[in-house]
């Protein structure tokens, strides 16, 4: 497991260069932690993804003795981890930069903010290897867009509908802390990151190559 | 003498190909080079043996292990070579074999650094400015590195230099000194069997069509020249199949001996190559068009 981790990271140096560049570009830009973390999220296993079609990869991760189960799960905890480290790096530069820029006042991110962008690595995560490992990388681009094609259209539509509603949407909401906003959120997120995980397995056991 | 594999039954069905009923063994301590023509079934075959295809039906066993229960263990004792590059072109040797050698128990780093300097490779180099031959060698050197027991290799030699097939040919000879190891090759190049094959095994349209000794099969097949007056409705079903010229014709024979029983002195007998084997089973299909 520590081998397929350690290749994702070593296939990606270069992209991990690039990503912690663009972090500290967007902390001087001043933007929100949770948008820093949640990008940079999607640039690495947006990567990791692609980077096996590309080698025909998966017949010689098929030929060592590793199971199927492992070169998923690898995945899935190699996610976990860029979470982890890209938190520690948002809360390192916003450290840096709050003694720099006075626009930061405070020398830590918010917890919410750090909490939230994990929760968006999880969601995207869960969405894309599924995705991946059943139609490949040419036809992830494509369903990813069509699906945020689609979360657009549907926003709207779904915002002129109800927007009559909205003030009753904004009362039952109301009528919760974030804390509890932010439980359920999480509480989904993850259940939804584990299904994903599961899933995947399967569709990468009933494979071919 | 001990199968290292046994096929019994297999199946495996796509949209325009299938393998039918597939049933051969791999003998242990000796090389079994696989024989076909391009599309014949071999990648199939050898992609099942290492479980990258699930088969439909049937069974494999490979060192007397289910294929389907002890798969960690039966691939901790492989070698495997494909015929296209597998491996991160990103990467150089060196990162390659911190990601590799851990997931072997029996992993050797004096063996791996041994191969490195016998094939002179660049470690440090990343892969894809290597050239074909050195990505071969490269594959060669990841399959050996653990000291397997069963060596697997899809089409070792296609598109290689004749210098660097015979190098192939000359440590796959190295290998097999130590009569505990097992190699099984594909190739279309039939030559490359006569240096090194003990058995051959040929598929033709998805089914075994023979899995024999080499020595066994080159005296049992014969190439059967004769003039064109000796053929008739019944003679020609004696022959797997038959070219016809204008000074007379030249067939396959299955069975010297029945052959040299029905036409005597009257046609010469050759010992054919694997060439000749394959080309004229190949043709068999054809209907003769005498």
């Amino acid at each position: 497991m520590y081998s397929l981790i350690l290749k994702d990271f070593l296939m990606l140096k270069k992209m991990l260069l690039i990503i912690t560049g663009l972090i500290t570009l967007w902390y001087i830009l001043q933007f929100s932690s949770i948008f820093i973390i949640a990008l940079a999220g999607f640039l690495f296993i947006s990567n990791t993804g692609s980077f096996e079609d590309r080698n025909n990869s998966h017949i010689m991760l098929n030929s060592l003795p590793i199971n199927r189960k492992s070169i998923i799960s690898s995945k899935y905890i190699g996610a976990l981890i860029f979470g982890i480290v890209t938190v520690c790096l948002a809360s390192l530069f916003q450290v840096v930069f709050y003694f720099v820029f006075d626009a930061y006042t405070q020398p830590f991110p918010e917890v919410y903010d750090l909490l939230i962008g994990i929760l968006c690595i999880f969601l995207f995560t869960s969405i894309y290897y599924p995705i991946l490992y059943k139609f490949g990388e040419k036809y992830t681009r494509i369903i990813l867009m069509f699906i945020g094609f689609t979360i657009i259209v549907f926003g709207n539509i779904m915002m002129h509908l109800f927007k009559d509603k909205i003030e009753t949407i904004k009362l039952f909401l109301s009528q919760f802390t974030a804390n509890q906003l932010l439980l359920t959120g999480s509480v989904i997120t993850v259940l939804l990151f584990l299904l994903s995980w599961l899933g995947t397995i399967k569709i990468y056991e009933a494979k071919d190559f | 003498m001990t199968n290292v594999v046994e096929f019994n039954n297999v199946k495996k069905s796509f949209k325009n190909f299938s393998l039918d009923d597939v049933s051969f063994s791999i003998k242990k301590g000796f090389v079994t080079g696989f024989i076909g023509a391009n599309g014949a079934g071999k990648s199939t075959t050898i992609k099942l043996l290492m479980k990258l295809l699930r088969k439909d039906s049937g069974n494999i066993t490979i060192f007397g292990l289910d294929q389907d229960k002890h798969n960690q263990e039966i691939k901790e004792r492989i070698g495997f070579v494909y015929d296209e590059n597998c491996f991160y072109d990103t990467l150089s040797i060196r990162e390659l074999r911190k990601i590799i050698a851990p997931m072997y128990q029996k992993w050797n780093d004096n063996l791996f650094y041994k191969y490195l300097d016998q094939f002179s490779l660049p470690e440090k180099q990343p892969i894809k400015n290597f050239s074909k031959g050195m990505k071969m060698k490269m594959a060669i050197l990841f399959a050996i590195s653990h000291d397997p027991e069963f060596i697997i290799m899809d089409e070792p030699t296609s598109g290689l230099d004749p210098v660097f097939r015979r190098e192939v040919l000359e440590l796959l000879h190295e290998i097999m000194l130590d009569d505990q190891k097992t190699i099984f090759f594909s190739t279309h190049i039939t030559t490359d069997l006569d240096r090194i094959a003990d058995y051959i095994t040929y598929i033709h349209k998805g089914k075994i069509l023979f899995s024999k000794e080499r020595e066994e099969l080159l005296t049992e097949y014969g190439i059967v020249k004769g003039s064109n007056d000796l053929l008739d409705r019944d003679t020609v079903k004696e022959f797997v199949s038959i070219r016809k010229t204008n000074v007379g014709f030249e067939a396959l024979t299955s069975c010297v001996k029945k052959t040299k029983d029905i036409f005597g002195d009257e046609v010469l007998i050759e010992k054919p190559s694997l060439e000749d084997i394959m080309y004229y089973t190949n043709k068999g299909d054809l209907k003769c068009t005498l």
